[in-house]
């Protein structure tokens, strides 16, 4: 008569693997800041390489640029008489901003986050604002590296924020807009407010800036609440520079 | 176990994750570390894994608590692939009397 043994689960040999797998997780866990500065910092110049080397569309993207200097000279006009008429309010206007190559973008990144080649060594701080150019803000700093940095956009999924519809003359709405990922936001508003698609989202506050543009209105009869979806002003996947501000705590 | 058939699992997930690297795209990347889980090669999918999980850092708002998805995704794909391994096998041993 045979008797059968049961075979374990696992070998002696696998469960010694999977110990040691379980202790390097652990230690990753616990020192992951300073190997994904380590890591950036071997690796943003083969990342830097890369894009230029698949760069086909620079001249294309040249070509648009020259095409809009007219629309984005108008742009800093205006700006810059923003910026002087809060200088005469007595605020101060006095915001350097450090340019950032975009090293890491969607949809490389799952979790709508930039890897920024400034960190540390350039200045840069947790809680420092992001933005695509002038006043359009499409982030903050998240973590920062020894020379990298990355940076949490507004629309990753789960983010809230205070905001302000703009609306026709001068009337503003408050928001709570919400991250939903790949560039878009949503929030909700009463039924009855004036929105359309178009509309200007703003931050609060004189240096709030620019956060997005109403894509797309959803309103359903009898319901209490219109939803409005959103998005970035700006085309995250062809992100190339972007600009730090630091904000004083 | 012939040796091209012990390297392919290798090949394969290095491919998806070189196509990942050269056209900026994450599902490759996910793609070459649940390949080498579902193939067998937990040590090298669960390496991988972390690898991204320290270059993605953690997702944001709710999903935070997770920390480390893509370990954490090996992790499980790899334990039903062990235990559905194991279903089969057992259900393939001929019976004795």
């Amino acid at each position: 008569m045979t008797t059968s043994r049961k075979r374990p689960f696992f070998s002696v040999r696998t469960l010694l693997a999977i110990l040691v797998m379980a202790v390097v997780t652990l230690v990753v866990v616990f020192a992951r800041g300073p190997l994904a500065s380590a890591l950036w910092g071997a690796t943003a110049s083969v990342v830097t390489v890369r894009d230029a080397v698949f760069d086909g569309e620079a001249a294309r993207l040249r070509a648009e640029l020259a095409s809009t200097s007219a629309l984005l000279a108008d742009r800093d006009a205006l700006y810059r008489e923003n910026l002087e008429l809060k200088a005469r309010l007595g605020r101060n206007v006095g915001q350097a901003a450090l340019l950032a190559g975009v090293v890491v973008r969607p949809p490389e990144t799952p979790y709508d986050t930039l890897i920024i080649d400034a960190g540390e060594s350039e200045g840069v701080a947790v809680g420092d604002l992001v933005s695509a150019g002038g006043s359009m803000r499409i982030g903050e700093v998240e973590q920062v590296f020894g020379s990298t940095s990355r940076v949490i956009l507004f629309s990753a999924p789960g983010q809230r924020y205070q905001a302000l519809l703009m609306g026709d003359a001068d009337k503003s709405t408050p928001l709570s807009v919400e991250g939903q990922g790949a560039g878009s936001l949503s929030a909700q508003v009463p039924a009855g407010t004036r929105v359309r698609e178009g509309d200007l989202v703003v931050f609060p506050a004189v240096f709030g800036g620019l956060l997005a543009r109403v894509s797309h209105v959803e309103a359903e009869e009898g319901e209490s609440f219109i939803t409005i979806y959103m998005r970035l002003p700006v085309d995250l996947f062809a992100l190339r520079y972007v600009e730090v501000t630091h904000v004083a705590r | 176990m012939s040796r091209a058939k012990k390297t392919l699992p290798y090949l394969v997930s290095l491919a998806l994750l070189t196509a990942g690297f050269l056209l900026s795209w994450w599902p490759l990347y996910a793609a070459g570390v649940l390949a080498a889980a579902l193939w067998g090669r937990w040590i090298f999918a669960l390496c991988i894994a972390l690898v991204l999980d320290i270059a993605w850092g953690a997702p944001a708002g709710a999903l935070a608590v997770i920390a480390m998805p893509a370990t954490l995704a090996c992790a499980l794909v790899s334990l039903v692939r062990a235990v559905a391994a194991r279903y089969m096998s057992s259900r393939a041993l001929p019976e004795r009397l």
